[in-house]
């Protein structure tokens, strides 16, 4: 019974995830000929990924970004979910609805309203320019590693939330009651407590962050301009303009293969944080 | 405020002293700053492209000269758009009735399964969050194209659609019935209730609001994704990929009336699935 029931969707699973990433995989192993992908499988394409100093650059600029704004999503996430948690508990359910809601609100509207905020006809140059307190419009906001950074950590955030509160629900306040008045020390009770109670909720918010900011597209496209630009986009100049699919995709699993070695290498170090 | 409610309980002072109250106060005021400064920036950007969705004139700065339905006039007789709207609200249906179901089926799957096996299927369902869409929306497209399905067309990017949004149907549906006392079931087939009798009169009207909440949130994933669909849908553009497009043009302040219907349109199905999920839980 059970079985039949799981089956329609094991067998989805099956036809439009793993089919698609196999798909990508064997690929990323062709070569490409007159816009042909052809056997025989070569490790080619990943040469001229690492060989290839454009990509070089684009892969570090990639991986910095989007460590450095996971990184804040988590540090910003961090303190609300501990507030909605522990200091406003009766607002709680309002505070993490609303934040539940802009998970699923508008990731493309949340781009376009940065540009018209940033932008150079945007509202902060139009209205500092109204209120005369400049003569120029600021040209730099926009189309920057800066407005790349400060749009991906407002769309990470909620993301981060979710896990960081999840896990913030297993401690109960009658533990650190306890050990407060057994004498421990603040920082004890964060070491001894919290820590190996929420470090599993942090390591998955900050994964989850990590994962999506490094994949990210839309972003870096249209308010990153030309010197912020991810692998993503180069990826999709590839498929786009020289439809080189093998070379796209070798440049997707080595993305995902630095992304995952990272994020296990931080989560093999974070267990020192709790010895 | 749990600490000091607690120790001023464990001595028998009652109500907290006014020097303890003063200070919480205080303390509290940082807190609450931190939460006035996330919310503007979480919802700033929204709120400014709804206000100049109103605006009466083609300026994006502040203060605006007036309020006009001017625009949401302009987008609404746009074809492309239109076309688009409609090509939106398919692909969120489907991926709602068919994502809802899969997931729906695949929870009470789980519920049977013994322990072990349940961990095993549950983190593979709940994969696609952990991949990067990119990996996925190219993934798709190269593969119908592989399999010699082409042009790329809307049911494409519903697919993807409906991966995305399984995890988080799963998610609902495996939270409910986790609080879904089978006893009641036991209770009422003791006490004579046929198979089907149990199912339509306890099973149904207590799961319902999470089914409900489930299927919404999935159409909520669709409404608002962009990266499979970019990939995935070519000519037929849903609404993400028309703003997409526009985007890069000069300054279009129809732009903002069209983001706000979509932002309506997700933020609308992201509150009812959080309403009908939370109300399900109050029980």
């Amino acid at each position: 019974m059970s079985i039949a029931q799981l089956a329609p969707t094991l067998v989805y699973f099956l036809v439009f995830y793993v089919g698609p990433l196999a798909v990508l995989l064997i690929i990323s192993f062709l070569s490409f000929r007159d816009f042909q992908f052809v056997e025989p499988f070569t490790v080619d394409n990943y040469v001229s990924v690492a060989r290839s100093e454009t990509f070089r650059i684009l892969f570090v600029r990639t991986v910095l970004l989007a460590f450095l704004s996971a990184f804040l999503a988590v540090v910003i996430a961090y303190p609300f979910a501990h507030l909605i948690t522990f200091v406003f508990p009766r607002r709680s359910r309002t505070l993490y609805f609303l934040v539940l809601v802009s998970l699923f609100g508008g990731y493309l509207v949340r781009i376009y309203a940065w540009r018209t905020i940033l932008g150079i006809e945007g509202v902060v140059n139009g209205t500092l320019l109204t209120l005369g307190w400049i003569t120029d419009p600021i040209r730099e906001i926009l189309n920057s590693p800066f407005a790349v950074v400060v749009a991906l950590v407002n769309f990470l955030i909620p993301l981060a939330v979710l896990p960081i509160y999840a896990s913030m629900q297993n401690v109960s306040p009658g533990l650190i009651e306890a050990a407060r008045d057994l004498g421990s020390s603040r920082l004890d009770i964060t070491r001894r407590i919290m820590l190996p109670l929420v470090l599993p909720g942090v390591r998955v918010a900050f994964a989850f962050c990590f994962i999506a900011a490094a994949g990210d597209f839309a972003i870096p496209a249209l308010l990153g301009g030309v010197g912020s630009s991810f692998i993503a986009n180069q990826i999709q100049f590839q498929i786009g303009q020289t439809a080189n699919w093998p070379l796209a995709a070798a440049m997707a699993m080595t993305l995902i293969a630095l992304v995952v070695a990272i994020t296990a290498a931080l989560t093999w170090a974070s267990r020192f944080l709790t010895r | 405020m749990t600490a000091l409610t607690a120790k001023a309980g464990t001595v028998g002072v009652g109500p907290l002293p006014p020097r303890g109250r003063r200070r919480r106060r205080v303390k509290n005021v940082g807190a609450r700053i931190f939460l006035v400064l996330l919310a503007v920036f979480l919802f700033a950007p929204l709120f400014v492209v709804v206000l100049f969705s109103f605006n009466q004139t083609a300026s994006l700065s502040f203060p605006i000269p007036g309020l006009s339905l001017r625009w949401y006039d302009k987008v609404l007789d746009d074809p492309e758009v239109v076309a688009a709207l409609g090509r939106s609200a398919i692909a969120a249906f489907v991926t709602g009735l068919v994502g809802g179901t899969l997931g729906i089926l695949a929870a009470l799957g789980l519920q049977g399964l013994p322990s072990r096996w349940r961990g095993i299927v549950q983190t593979i369902v709940l994969v696609p969050i952990a991949t990067p869409a990119l990996l996925l929306a190219i993934g798709l497209a190269i593969y119908f194209n592989r399999l010699g399905i082409k042009p790329p067309k809307l049911p494409m990017a519903i697919a993807g659609h409906i991966l995305l949004a399984l995890p988080f149907v799963l998610l609902t549906m495996t939270a409910a019935l986790d609080r879904f006392r089978f006893s009641l079931l036991e209770a009422a087939r003791d006490l004579g209730a046929t198979r089907a009798r149990a199912f339509w009169t306890i099973t149904f009207p207590l799961v319902l609001p999470a089914v409900l909440g489930a299927i919404l949130l999935a159409a909520a994933v669709s409404i608002d994704e962009f990266i499979i669909a970019f990939f995935t849908t070519g000519t037929d553009a849903t609404l993400p990929l028309v703003i997409y497009a526009r985007i890069r043009r000069v300054i279009d302040p129809g732009l903002n009336a069209l983001a706000t219907i979509l932002l309506v349109a997700t933020t609308l199905l992201a509150v009812l699935a959080a309403r009908t999920t939370v109300s399900s839980t109050r029980r």
